[in-house]
């Protein structure tokens, strides 16, 4: 799945760099290449941070499995201190908008420019970084 | 879209009013197909935990309520830019909302009996006390 979450991000951002006219469809890679990042790491932590295998996560697959997944990896964060408050913030801010953003772009008639993409690209970036730094040590 | 717009409302109200140097704006962005709301939090108060917490608090309560239809959040306009029509909320108006209004107009009618020159103030064009009642 990490392997996978990489893919996406790649094929994101070469369509970005490839044709103007599917600059949208880079708003899907982006958003789910954190979410299958989100999933390898509640598949990957310690048994003490309770892990969820795939096949666990699977039976979640129903309408909000994704709030699923974001409620899972956000309860695991440790948010003690001031910095991780703002930094675990932000990441919730980021995730909500890149999620609404590949909403929009995947089945409404909203099309996004070259700009737009780039920012959802910074913020899929961001997010799989900052989630890097909360669940460095647990897995 | 009402009920989230009056519910949004209300609650950024209650967050507005626990802290005095807080306003908050927020405006529909056809964009993201919701409300999308700024906390502007200036430098100095960058450090205030407990405001972070309220306001986390708060979002997962809208979301949670609302789900895919949910208003989006930053501060200071990181994600998207408001216009200048959007709603703006501060303390003292999150304050007023409370305010009883029936009793202002007791206290304008009793003072309006008790003090006969009352009358030059609706004349006058450089009282902004007169302009405001």
């Amino acid at each position: 799945m990490l392997n996978k979450s990489d893919k996406y991000f790649n094929i994101g951002s070469m369509i970005l760099n490839d044709n103007e006219q599917y600059h949208t469809a880079s708003v899907h890679c982006f958003y789910y290449s954190v979410l299958q990042y989100m999933k390898y790491l509640l598949n990957s932590i310690k048994t003490e941070d309770k892990p969820i295998s795939y096949s666990e996560q699977e039976t979640n697959s129903g309408e909000s499995s994704h709030e699923y997944i974001f409620n899972e990896i956000f309860n695991r964060i440790n948010c003690n201190g001031l910095a991780n408050l703002q930094k675990l913030k932000t990441l919730k801010e980021d995730i909500r908008l890149l999620k609404k953003a590949r909403v929009e772009a995947d089945y409404k008639q909203t099309t996004y420019s070259q700009e737009d993409c780039l920012n959802y690209k910074d913020l899929a970036e961001n997010s799989k970084k900052a989630l890097k730094y909360f669940y460095n040590d647990k897995l | 879209m009402d009920t989230i717009k009056e519910y949004l409302n209300e609650k950024l109200k209650e967050l507005a009013s626990s802290f005095n140097w807080l306003s908050i704006k927020y405006e529909f962005i056809p964009k993201f197909n919701t409300f999308c709301v700024s906390y502007n939090v200036p430098n100095k108060e960058k450090d205030n935990e407990d405001f972070y917490v309220q306001a986390m608090i708060l979002e997962e309560d809208i979301n949670s309520k609302f789900k895919d239809k949910s208003p989006l959040f930053c501060e200071n306009e990181r994600l998207f830019s408001l216009s200048d029509d959007a709603i703006c909320i501060n303390e003292t108006m999150a304050k007023s909302f409370n305010f009883d209004f029936s009793e202002l107009h007791f206290a304008f009618n009793e003072y309006k009996f008790e003090n006969e020159s009352f009358e030059f103030m609706n004349n006058s064009s450089d009282n902004h006390y007169a302009l405001a009642a």
